[in-house]
Parts: C-alpha cells; sequence; structure tokens
C-alpha cells in the first residue's frame, strides 16, 4: 500500500479491472505520483516473477502409474484379476469348509449319503461356482463386449467345426497337432546341467 | 500435427489408449505442480495427480468443450488439494475473517502445519524464490496465486473453480500479492 490514496487502484490499474477512463486518469496519475509509479513498478516485477516460476517435475514413473489407473484395459485387467483371487478365494473357503465338515463329522456323514447323491452335490456346487465366477466376470467387462467378440470369431468357428468334424480332413488335423504340441513339449527350456557348464578359472582358496 | 484438447477428448471417449496418454502427458506437469505448490510433500502431489486424472478421466463424457481444458482439469486438482490440506489438518481455525456483506478480509497469520522438519531445513536453504516466497503463503492465498500466475486461470475461473464470489478472489489475489510484495522488498 502506498501513501498516496490512490494506492489501492494500483492492482486493478495492473490487472485492467479500471475502466477506459479510470485507466486513463490513473496512467497520469502514475506519471506524477512517484509513491504509486513505484509501487507499480514493484507490482510489475513481482508478477513477472511468479509467471517465470517453473513448473514443478514429477518423477518419470508417475505416467505409467496414472495409466496403469485410467487405461480402459488395465482397469478391466485390474477388475478381472481381483475377481479371480475373490473366485480363487471362495473355493478355497468353500473346500476347506467342507474338508472341516468331513472331518468332523468323522466321515459318517460322507459315509451315510449315498454315492449317486455325493456326485449331484459336487455337480451342483462346482455348477453354482461356475455361475457365478461367470456372473462375475460378465458384470466386470460386460455382455456386450463378449457378445461382440462371439459375433466377430462365429464365422472361424463355423468353418473350423466344419473342418474338424469332416473324417477327411479330421485324422491329419489332430496328427499334426499331436507332432506339434510333442514339438513343443520336446523343445520346452531346459535348465542346463552344472557339469556342461564352463569352469570356474579363478583362483580358488583352500 | 498436434491434435487439439477437444479432439484428444473426443479420442478418449472412443476407448482410443493413445490418446489417454498423451493428455496426461500434456498436463501432468501442470496438475501436479498445482498439487506441489499446495501439498509440498511430493508423494502427497503425485498421488493427487493420479487422483484428479482419475476423476478427469470418469467425469470427460460430462466435460463442456467450449470451456478450456486445462482450466477444467486444474479445478479439479486445486479442489482435492484444498480437501487434502483440510483432511490433514488435526485442528482447524478460520484463517480468514470477514465482515458479513464485505469483501474485505482479515487474515490470521498461522504456522502452516504442512512443513515437516526435514522441508522446513530445505526451505531455510533455498533462496528467497518467488516460488519460496509463495510456499510460505497461507493456503487460501496460495492457492489463489498459483491458479492466477502459474496457471493462466482468469478470475472468473479461479471463482468458479473455488466456488468463491468474484469479489473474494480479487481480494485474495491483491492481499497475496500485497503480501508477497512486502516479503520480496524485506528479503532484499
Amino acid at each position: 500500500m502506498t501513501r498516496c490514496d490512490q494506492g489501492a487502484f494500483v492492482q486493478d490499474f495492473l490487472d485492467g479491472d479500471l475502466p477506459p477512463d479510470r485507466a486513463a486518469a490513473f496512467r497520469a496519475h502514475l506519471a506524477v505520483c512517484p509513491d504509486c509509479a513505484a509501487a507499480a513498478d514493484s507490482f510489475r516485477r513481482l508478477i513477472a516473477a511468479l509467471e517465470q516460476e517453473p513448473l514443478d517435475v514429477p518423477r518419470p514413473e508417475l505416467t505409467g502409474r496414472i495409466l496403469a489407473h485410467v487405461l480402459p484395459s488395465r482397469v478391466r485387467r485390474r477388475r478381472l484379476a481381483a475377481l479371480g483371487i475373490g473366485y480363487a478365494a471362495g473355493l478355497v473357503v468353500t473346500g476347506a469348509g467342507v474338508a472341516l465338515w468331513l472331518l468332523g463329522t468323522g466321515g459318517g456323514a460322507f459315509a451315510a449319503l449315498p454315492a449317486w447323491l455325493w456326485r449331484h452335490l459336487l455337480r451342483g456346487g462346482l455348477s453354482a461356482l461356475d455361475a457365478l465366477g461367470a456372473s462375475a466376470v460378465n458384470l466386470a467387462i460386460g455382455w456386450s463386449w463378449l457378445e461382440a467378440a462371439a459375433g466377430r470369431l462365429a464365422p472361424v468357428s463355423r468353418a473350423l467345426g466344419l473342418v474338424l468334424t469332416d473324417p477327411r480332413v479330421a485324422p491329419a488335423v489332430w496328427a499334426a497337432v499331436t507332432v506339434s504340441a510333442v514339438l513343443l513339449w520336446w523343445m520346452r527350456p531346459r535348465r542346463v546341467h552344472a557339469a556342461r557348464e564352463v569352469r570356474h578359472g579363478g583362483i580358488v582358496r583352500r | 500435427m498436434i491434435p487439439g484438447d477437444a479432439e484428444l477428448v473426443r479420442r478418449c471417449l472412443a476407448g482410443d489408449e493413445r490418446a489417454y496418454r498423451e493428455l496426461i502427458e500434456r498436463y501432468e506437469r501442470q496438475v501436479y505442480s498445482v498439487a506441489m505448490r499446495m501439498v509440498r510433500v511430493r508423494e502427497d502431489a503425485e498421488d493427487l495427480t493420479q487422483e484428479t486424472f482419475v476423476r478427469m478421466f470418469k467425469a470427460l463424457d460430462r466435460y463442456d468443450p467450449t470451456r478450456p481444458f486445462p482450466a477444467w482439469l486444474v479445478t479439479i486438482a486445486a479442489r482435492l488439494s484444498i480437501d487434502h490440506i483440510r483432511r490433514r489438518r488435526v485442528k482447524t481455525q478460520p484463517l480468514v475473517r470477514s465482515e458479513p456483506g464485505s469483501d474485505e478480509e482479515r487474515t490470521l497469520d498461522v504456522q502452516d502445519p504442512g512443513l515437516g522438519p526435514d522441508e522446513l531445513l530445505e526451505r531455510q536453504e533455498e533462496a528467497e524464490s518467488a516460488g519460496a516466497l509463495i510456499a510460505a503463503l497461507p493456503e487460501h492465498y496460495r492457492i489463489v496465486v498459483v491458479l492466477r500466475h502459474q496457471q493462466g486461470l482468469s478470475y472468473e475461473e479461479i471463482a468458479e473453480a473455488l466456488h468463491l464470489p468474484l469479489g473474494t478472489v480479487k481480494a485474495r489475489i491483491h492481499r497475496a500479492r500485497a503480501l508477497l510484495r512486502d516479503r520480496l522488498e524485506r528479503g532484499s
């Protein structure tokens, strides 16, 4: 603030907030008032310094971190991973619960139930878990995505189905698949045995 | 040719992931800078930058393309930074007192709890740069100075971003600049 009663208008003048006639009058005032002129100068320098202040620079890994949280494909993958973990945890808990129940009854409950009922119960349980998992996955990625993918792949799968079920082609295809699988298994990465590695040539302290 | 913001927004809405990356790379520094100036702790500023982009992309379909995109993004960053400071503050007390029906404000100077001992030492070693002076301002002055002079927002945009009357924004900027000028002159 200056000692001049016009000093309150210095910042308005610099911001261009004064109406044209007031601005012109204030410009004329600056020419005759050393207090206001000095204040205007120091505010100009301050504003220039503030505007030249460089932006802060984040660490380079921040971009990747943000992308991992916003890219639709990565968000979907993270949700699916979470669902998978939840699904596996559900299976483990259910399995453990059944095992504990069986152990608690000393196998009596197991023995009391006929085999056919056990088979049905097992199938029913697995179907329920499957349905649960499928619903969760559908909720996470949306039916539309699955439908679109299925629609695009339908002609290919129909053509493949025709070829693979043709009795003249099927044996050759299955033979090729089997040979490829055996070859891939044979080409699998294996650890080189220590005896074949280059021996250490340095000095060995005894 | 470098695509404009509106074009990038359109491509993001169409699911183009390269546009996401481009938009982030274009404005990451700006957003981080607002957050860093306000919270002054790198990890917190990075979290706020990430949260700003997450919210921006979630609200992208509501973005009005007639408004400047950076101002919209910086507004989100500013609001998040202020919320963060408010949550972090253990004890609260009003920093500004104003008479009803008046834009005149009296400032209560209090010690900002944002700096730890290491950061204080760092600050003492820093030269009396404009950045250091901004950092020493109370947060309600700091945000308006950062938005006005670093991010180039207009008074109207700042008023909208901070949900403040236009007169209050102007008064705060004038007061903050007067404080900065005094400190700068005292320092030199």
